[in-house]
């Protein structure tokens, strides 16, 4: 397992990346801090507090031990909060949307893949192929948009925007408000599973010896594919699901800002405009070493599932 | 620095032993030519080349054709006229200005942008991508784990986060989106030198002592050249995303200059007023992005037979 410290230096690589672009920050923290409040001891002391009178590297490797002890200090803008606060109350909605849009991008995906690679009929599978290069081809935003004018403001199916915390609205609340941005964001990620699915498939149906002895022994066409071939192919789905992963985060920033759900995309896109360096530095951070540990996690369970992997690995 | 010019002559022939037959028979640089350019000829290849040729020459040349007013000089008194107004081909939006003409110089903005931050990823990227591939050992980790960097940033949280520094204007977002194209760019440019490195035409050329820049230069690029140009496409596809994206958040191209992205993004709030503001910027973008993504697949399809 060479892995695991290769993803420590890439985790600091990522600090590293997010602290240099938010150094490189223009304006005037202490000021904006202060504000009508500005004198110069009070200017010169939160200076101080806020090291800002160091060097590069020294701020960097101070802000890292205190990233890594989990004091990363309050938001710049007032009402100057914890940034911790800010972060845990955001990453609820986030972790919502992701989860019941990966389950949907991958149920959507499999489905489409099984759907156009088992009927023989070319019409079904240039029609699924037709969904998947729409849906591939459209912004998130604008899909997103479209849609919302279409169900919420013309048909109105679905409540058009907003989000209710399980606390007030409860959980069933909270769902029903969460599973239409879900959708949106499911539709515009699913067609690359899609589309490796439908590849690994295809390639497993033509290649393996073992449909071929299934099919010899006269097993139906859709058994084949539901007892042996989707286990067979699902490695190839869960690289994809860690790749997609990345992708499912960028397009939660844009998706959140249509719904006006207050997630993470949300406050890192506030923060990095209003320059509140403390927040979006750990939001950024966060997010990142996310995405180098669920690509981790997948290597981990591809190399567990798969024998060939696993033995190699020994 | 890669030259253009190295990618689209036809040098393999020469030394392509390893990377399949060679079916041209010997007819000067004009047969060979010819022989690439049969492959153009499909309809599956053929139809969204066009589709995305018009689009450039109607954004580009458009306006100045057609005599369009500029796009952002409206008379607020025109406000919102429906399409097919005399003299407003596709109406006016909120502020008068002609809807065609922020169309098609706004998609000059968007065409501009995701092509310019495209080439800034794959010259930094294939020259990252290549020297990785070429030094296996330190130096080619040490860059892989440079790319791993970047790829761990979802891309649009890396262009909002740059953009946000340089400020929103053209060439910042240009900048912000070629930077994270690189990390691609560099992957797949890796993997395809890693690819022709052991193979005997470029053993013999370090054997007989050119130097790592030409063989990087004459012997490896030429032939990996291909595929890497293949995932340019792809690329290019996700910088419209990203420019579109960037522009509707309001870190893109500032406004009074449209973009595909801004038009939307500007329009947001009147969607259920005159949600045809947004459906026909939303075409533009889908049409574009499509027939690129098409044009892509159907060359690789050929592309992998070769």
């Amino acid at each position: 397992m060479t892995r695991i410290p290769q993803m420590i230096i890439v985790v600091l690589g990522v600090t590293f990346l997010a602290f240099s672009i938010m150094f490189l920050l223009p304006g005037d923290v202490v000021q904006s801090i202060l504000g009508d409040n500005y004198t110069p001891q009070a200017a010169a002391a939160l200076t101080a507090q806020l090291h800002l009178n160091q060097s590069f590297l020294l701020r960097y490797f101070t802000w890292l031990g205190d990233f890594f002890t989990g004091n990363v200090g309050l938001s710049l803008v007032p009402p100057r909060q914890s940034v911790w606060a800010l972060v845990g109350r955001s990453l609820l909605p986030t972790a919502e949307m992701l989860v019941i849009g990966q389950v949907i991008a991958i149920v959507l995906g499999v489905l489409f893949a099984v759907v156009s690679v088992t009927s023989r009929s070319r019409i079904v599978d240039r029609i699924v192929q037709a969904v998947g290069l729409i849906c591939s081809s459209i912004p998130g935003f604008v899909l997103g948009l479209l849609l919302l004018t279409l169900l919420a403001v013309n048909l109105h199916v679905v409540s058009p925007q907003g989000w209710v915390a399980p606390s007030s609205g409860g959980w069933g609340q909270n769902l029903a408000h969460i599973l239409f941005p879900s959708i949106v964001l499911a539709l515009f990620t699913f067609p690359v599973i899609m589309r490796v699915f439908r590849a690994e498939l295809v390639d497993q149906l033509d290649n393996e010896d073992y449909v071929l002895l299934a099919r010899l022994k006269g097993i139906s066409g859709t058994r084949v594919i539901f007892r042996h071939v989707l286990r067979n192919s699902s490695f190839g789905l869960l690289t994809v699901v860690g790749i997609n992963v990345a992708r499912l985060i960028g397009g939660v920033i844009i998706i959140e800002q249509i719904f006006g759900i207050p997630g993470m995309g949300t406050l890192i896109k506030d923060s990095v405009v209003q320059h509140d360096t403390p927040t979006a530095l750990t939001c950024l951070t966060i997010v990142a070493i996310f995405v180098v540990v669920a690509t981790l996690v997948v290597d981990i369970a591809y190399a567990l599932l798969d024998p060939r992997v696993r033995d190699n690995a020994r | 620095m890669t030259s253009p010019k190295t990618s689209t002559l036809p040098t393999p022939a020469r030394h392509g032993q390893g990377t399949g037959p060679v079916p041209v028979r010997r007819q000067g640089a004009a047969g060979l030519l010819a022989h690439r350019m049969r492959r153009f000829r499909r309809p599956a290849v053929l139809v969204p080349g066009l589709v995305l040729v018009f689009i450039v020459l109607l954004c580009f040349f458009g306006p100045t054709v057609f005599r369009l007013p500029p796009a952002s000089s409206g008379q607020l008194t025109n406000y919102l006229l429906p399409i097919g107004s005399p003299g407003h081909l596709l109406g006016t939006n909120t502020l008068g200005n002609d809807m065609l003409a922020q169309l098609l110089v706004g998609g000059r903005i968007s065409i501009t942008v995701s092509a310019g931050a495209t080439a800034f990823g794959l010259v930094i990227g294939a020259m990252i991508g290549m020297i990785a591939g070429y030094y296996e050992g330190i130096v080619g980790g040490v860059l892989m784990r440079v790319l791993d960097v970047i790829f761990a940033f979802p891309d649009i949280i890396l262009a909002i986060s740059i953009a946000a520094y340089l400020g929103p204007s053209m060439t910042n977002a240009i900048w912000a989106i070629g930077f994270f194209s690189i990390a691609g760019f560099g992957r797949v440019t890796r993997a395809q030198t890693l690819r022709v490195m052991h193979q005997d035409f470029v053993v013999a050329a370090r054997t007989s002592g050119s130097s790592t820049l030409r063989v990087l230069l004459t012997h490896i690029w030429p032939n990996i050249a291909g595929r890497v140009l293949a995932y340019a496409l792809v690329a290019l596809g996700y910088a419209m995303m990203a420019e579109a994206a960037l522009s509707f958040l309001g870190l893109g191209v500032p406004s009074p200059t449209p973009s595909w992205g801004n038009i939307i993004g500007s329009n947001q709030s009147y969607m259920s007023v005159a949600p045809r503001l947004i459906v026909m910027p939303a075409i533009f973008i889908f049409l574009t992005i499509a027939s690129v993504n098409l044009f892509s697949d159907a060359l690789q399809e050929k592309g992998a037979g070769e």
